[in-house]
């Protein structure tokens, strides 16, 4: 799959900021300007490394990075995610635009009705590393200064994060890795409540954490965050004690290894579509992780955002270099 | 300050959300003398054709023709305020919506529409209650049929999957990048006014429900976002019934079958020359439940509805009338008025006519009901200038569809 040519930012920045305009607006023809009929829009269906980061020198972002082998449930977070805003505001926090709304939507589409599926599904996301490609979901507080916050997901394919387990090398070429606010690690419910696949389901995670630390893409400013994903298979077996220990001692394990390498890590269950407990609401645990993302302090990899020889040209650009070199002073810069 | 006469807004919004029916409306407002109107037309910039046409429409009370191919000229009309004296331009690029549509589905901003919208300083962004695609999740779906008793067991295996139709996008979605793309252009500016009207508000229940609140339970996503963006986006919303009520279309529905034994021995039997013709355009599907309406046996509402479909089908068909076949119909005199008159030839009111040739071709058989007529009627004895239904917070005459520009102009 060729990789999506690169966007501008779209989501309506503030107040006196430059924007980009949308692609070719004139032609000249025999030496006079000719208007063509279309102006070309952004395509929307997901950013590709370089309109992240053009977004990124923007306006303060948080990277998210959403790690887990394949079907672990890393696309149906970000689907369900968005089906919420949908239909209200999460959190005390309001939908505020997106650069990706196609993309969302195309990802939606298996789990609406329109779709004519008799059961909800979500594609799969295809290999295509090491680059990654994003969604964009802008956010806006309800409370207090009501404060916007940019969110860009990873959403790739699992075989790229078993290459990462696999190979400290291979993990080293995703850089997108480095740049995480947010790193979530899924574990798959589904696989823990079999007890034939869930130790090595665990294994597989922990490996890939392993992976991520040795080769130093997981910062000690990032929150790394364990998600059981499809949580639902655990409610559903709710009267199993031995489901309840089973996780107790992944948490313990992943805290006696990595809790000195991490200072930020902690443990989440979300049921994005929780078709094997209806108890539980769709998107269930998911505002959670919203909040958490929105209340963490950005931390600005400003190495990462803007090489040595980067030089902006926009105002919002110019102004952002300067935020960006200000909060990030400590930190050394990338060779 | 903005300068008064550089005011310049424009009639935004997707396919068949209402505009054309408001444009009728204001047309026929601003430009009669003694109506209640807070705005005057200043004057015209283009042709007036296709608005007069449209104007006659909406004050003989019958559907506004829809214009598929848009104006090819830019037309635009120039309102004063009575009030205050200024005056401001109201341009509509995209009647049909088809530009906006680009946008969502080819990822296209006409040129044209891009002109337009550089000299604009507001619009009025129109959705209709009925028109709308929601987000529904086929696990909420099937839970609300599980409730209601009428769910299948589903198999939990996955199906071939349908490519993306991105025209089945929520249009709550569809519309919040058409503001993204519209505020994201260089020369947008913050402070834009949009006036949100929802269209047909007529058929919104309960009567005293909010516009606002209307958006915000039905278009939740537009709503957060025009929330979050109130530096881009001043807004204000509006319920607006720019006809007042449903129309009384001539064509036939299923209840016009309920008690259908003698049409339906008439054309069964097809002895006459009209029911030779329309017995053998009827599809097969409609021979059988006319044979079961002639034979007093049980027809279900979907039946009936298939047959009604069937037949305005035939309605719409050019060779519908024939001299000969018609030739032993003792018509009515408004039937025969509308012969005269040519009707035939003219799309929007042909199917009035085909009704009434129907009807006189089986007087005593078919009936002449007409779904909402009883409404229509008592819309038709209002005066024109009283059937517009406005309502919003600070809307102060309830009848004049001009408040939504006089607040954009305020």
């Amino acid at each position: 799959m060729a990789t999506p040519p690169s966007q501008p930012p779209q989501v309506p920045n503030p107040p006196g900021a430059a924007q980009a305009e949308g692609q070719a607006a004139t032609s000249v023809i025999g030496g006079a300007e000719k208007t063509p009929e279309f102006i070309d829009l952004p395509q929307g269906k997901e950013l590709n490394e370089d309109a992240a980061l053009e977004l990124a020198k923007s306006r303060p972002v948080q990277w998210i990075v959403l790690a887990g082998p394949s079907d672990s449930g890393k696309t149906t977070l970000l689907t369900s995610l968005f089906e919420l805003f949908q239909w209200r505001k999460v959190e005390g926090y309001a939908f505020a635009g997106s650069n990706t709304l196609p993309g969302f939507e195309e990802r939606c589409f298996l789990s609406r009705s329109a779709s004519g599926n008799p059961v909800p599904h979500t594609s799969r996301t295809h290999y295509d590393g090491p680059d990654p490609q994003y969604l964009h979901l802008r956010i806006r507080s309800t409370e207090g200064l009501r404060q916007f916050r940019d969110l860009l997901f990873t959403d790739v394919s699992g075989e790229l994060f078993e290459h990462a387990r696999d190979s400290t090398t291979e993990c080293k070429e995703m850089i997108f890795i480095k740049r995480a606010n947010h790193f979530l690690l899924f574990l798959d419910s589904a696989k823990g409540v079999q007890l034939d696949k869930r130790w090595a389901m665990f294994d597989d995670g922990k490996a890939l954490l392993q992976s991520c630390l040795d080769s130093e893409m997981i910062g000690a400013d990032c929150v790394v965050n364990v998600v059981w994903s499809r949580f639902d298979y655990f409610i559903a077996k709710g009267a199993e004690e031995h489901h309840r220990l089973f996780r107790i001692e992944v948490e313990k394990q992943l805290r006696e290894t990595f809790g000195q390498r991490i200072p930020k890590l902690i443990f989440s269950e979300i049921a994005a579509r929780p078709l094997e407990a209806p108890t539980l609401y769709i998107g269930h645990g998911v505002p959670a992780l919203l909040k958490q993302w929105a209340t963490t302090p950005l931390e600005m990899k400003a190495f990462d955002l803007f090489p040595a020889s980067y030089k902006g040209a926009r105002e919002s650009e110019l102004f952002a270099a300067r935020h960006f070199s200000s909060t990030t002073a400590h930190e050394e810069p990338n060779a | 300050m903005k300068n008064l006469t550089h005011n310049h807004f424009l009639l935004i919004g997707l396919h068949d959300t209402g505009k054309t029916s408001f444009l009728a409306a204001l047309w026929y407002m601003v430009s009669q003398s003694g109506t209640n109107c807070g705005l005057k037309l200043e004057r015209l910039e283009g042709d007036s054709q296709y608005l007069n046409q449209i104007r006659d429409a909406w004050s003989e009370y019958r559907p506004v023709p829809r214009n598929k191919a848009d104006l090819e000229k830019p037309v635009s009309m120039l309102l004063k305020d009575s009030a205050t004296g200024r005056v401001a331009r109201l341009g509509f690029p995209d009647l049909s919506g088809e530009a906006f549509k680009s946008q969502w589905i080819h990822r296209q901003l006409a040129s044209t529409y891009d002109r337009s919208l550089r000299e604009a300083t507001g619009g009025v962004l129109f959705v209709k209650p009925g028109n709308i695609i929601k987000p529904h999740r086929i696990d909420t779906v099937n839970a609300v049929l599980g409730n209601l008793g009428v769910n299948e067991p589903k198999p939990k295996m996955k199906t071939q999957d349908k490519p993306w139709d991105s025209e089945q996008a929520p249009t709550q979605v569809q519309l919040v990048d058409i503001l993204q793309f519209m505020s994201g252009r260089s020369y947008f500016q913050p402070g834009f006014r949009l006036a949100v009207v929802v269209s047909a508000w007529d058929r919104v229940t309960p009567k005293d429900r909010r516009p606002s609140d209307w958006i915000k339970t039905e278009l939740p996503l537009l709503k957060q976002f025009l929330e979050s963006n109130e530096d881009l986006f001043e807004v204000s919303f509006y319920g607006i019934s720019a006809q007042g009520g449903r129309y009384a279309l001539p064509h036939l529905t299923s209840h016009n079958f309920d008690n259908a034994k003698a049409v339906a021995k008439r054309l069964c039997e097809h002895g006459d020359s009209i029911s030779a013709w329309i017995w053998q355009k009827l599809e097969p599907t409609s021979h059988t439940t006319l044979e079961l309406l002639r034979d007093g046996g049980q027809t279900t509402e979907l039946e009936r509805k298939a047959l009604a479909k069937d037949f305005n089908r035939l309605m719409a068909e050019p060779d519908f009338f024939d001299e000969t076949r018609f030739g032993e119909v003792e018509l009515r005199p408004e039937t025969e008025a509308l012969l005269r008159n040519g009707v035939l030839r003219k799309n929007d009111k042909k199917l009035y006519l085909t009704r009434l040739l129907l009807e006189d071709a089986y007087p005593d058989e078919l009936s002449r009901e007409r779904e909402h007529a009883d409404e229509a009627l008592g819309i038709q004895q209002k005066l024109p200038a009283q059937r517009a239904l406005v309502v919003g917070d600070g809307v102060k005459m309830a009848h004049d569809v001009t408040e939504p520009i006089r607040w954009l102009m305020r």
